[in-house]
């Protein structure tokens, strides 16, 4: 038997034409199936219908863009996001490289090699940025004295320590 | 010119809030819908004289109202999308899963959503609808009756 599934479709949106209606309705005398499918239709148009309006009342009380909440995290978000770029910019690697002429404080690495040329020696902390004080005059007498004792090669902090005298800085 | 501007001001007051739905149903925006109203307005101004009359200015605003949308969507106004016969075959509802009508039609692909929009909401005749979608009326029977019956099949 052929079901009028496609008929009743057109007939809950009151398109079906006078003929057709009443062949249906004929046939849903005879046949529970459509029946069915006509009460599932007219309970999905109403369904439907009833979602929409949900959704469409949904979508219409969404925050707005030009809310005054939606203003406020977007402008704190903005300039929280300014003070990092500022702080990221700004600041300086934790860990500094020495290159080597330099001197670090945090280990006894020093210059290994110290001028010397006509009695005078390049003293350890005119290459020692940062900590400039000047050495004891006795300590700085002993350590020259040491100094040319020495022959003219390279000297070491820790020759240095080794012999008792002190160390650069 | 006065008259049109009379015109105009008259179908304002008559269909904004019909064009505001749709375009809300069409982006899912509010504010887009309110920008949609007005430049579907805009657009109607400049065109008003390319109008023949072939349809209602309801039908003809709301065509307008449907390309501005598409055409912020990615400009998919005239280009149908095919409706997936397969989805019913494949389709395998769980049997502990219970499907709402809620969660049926927000598996339906944007013409169909805007199908059911446009005949159980905007109660738009099919005629209207195949003016609006821009296919013919046996189109727009054999759409709906799929969609139905897509809907239906996945409430059972």
């Amino acid at each position: 038997m052929k079901h009028f599934d496609y008929e009743i479709n057109l007939f809950v949106d009151g398109e079906l034409g006078g003929a057709d209606k009443n062949k249906m309705f004929i046939h849903l005398s005879e046949c529970e199936e459509c029946r069915n499918i006509l009460s599932d239709m007219l309970l999905l148009k109403e369904k439907s219908r009833i979602h929409i309006t949900k959704n469409i009342n949904e979508i219409k009380n969404s925050p707005k863009k030009n809310n005054l909440f939606y203003k406020i995290g977007f402008y704190t978000s903005a300039a929280a996001a300014i003070v990092l770029l500022f702080l990221f910019a700004t600041s300086k690697p934790k860990e500094t490289f020495v290159t080597k002429n330099e001197v670090r404080f945090d280990t006894i690495f020093v210059k290994k090699e110290i001028l010397i040329a006509q009695n005078k020696i390049t003293p350890a902390y005119f290459i020692t940025p940062g900590k400039r004080r000047m050495p004891e005059e006795s300590s700085q007498k002993e350590y020259l004295r040491y100094v040319m004792s020495l022959p003219a090669e390279k000297i070491t902090n820790a020759d240095l320590i080794q012999k008792n005298i002190g160390s650069y800085q | 010119m006065i008259a049109e501007k009379n015109n105009v001001k008259e179908l304002f007051e008559q269909y904004a809030n019909d064009i505001f739905h749709y375009s809300m149903s069409l982006l899912k925006d509010p504010d887009d819908a309110k920008d949609a109203v007005q430049e579907v307005f805009v657009k109607f101004i400049n065109t008003q004289r390319t109008f023949k009359g072939k349809c209602s200015y309801k039908t003809w605003l709301l065509i307008i109202t449907r390309n501005y949308c598409f055409n912020k969507l990615n400009g998919k106004a005239n280009r149908p999308i095919p409706i997936d016969d397969n989805l019913l075959e494949t389709y395998e509802p769980k049997l502990d899963e219970k499907i709402t009508i809620d969660d049926a039609i927000k598996k339906l692909n944007r013409e169909e959503y805007e199908l059911i929009y446009l005949r159980e909401y905007a109660c738009h005749s099919y005629m209207e609808m195949a003016e609006i979608l821009g296919i013919t009326v046996d189109n727009v029977k054999v759409k709906l009756f799929r969609v139905r019956e897509q809907l239906r099949k996945y409430l059972k």
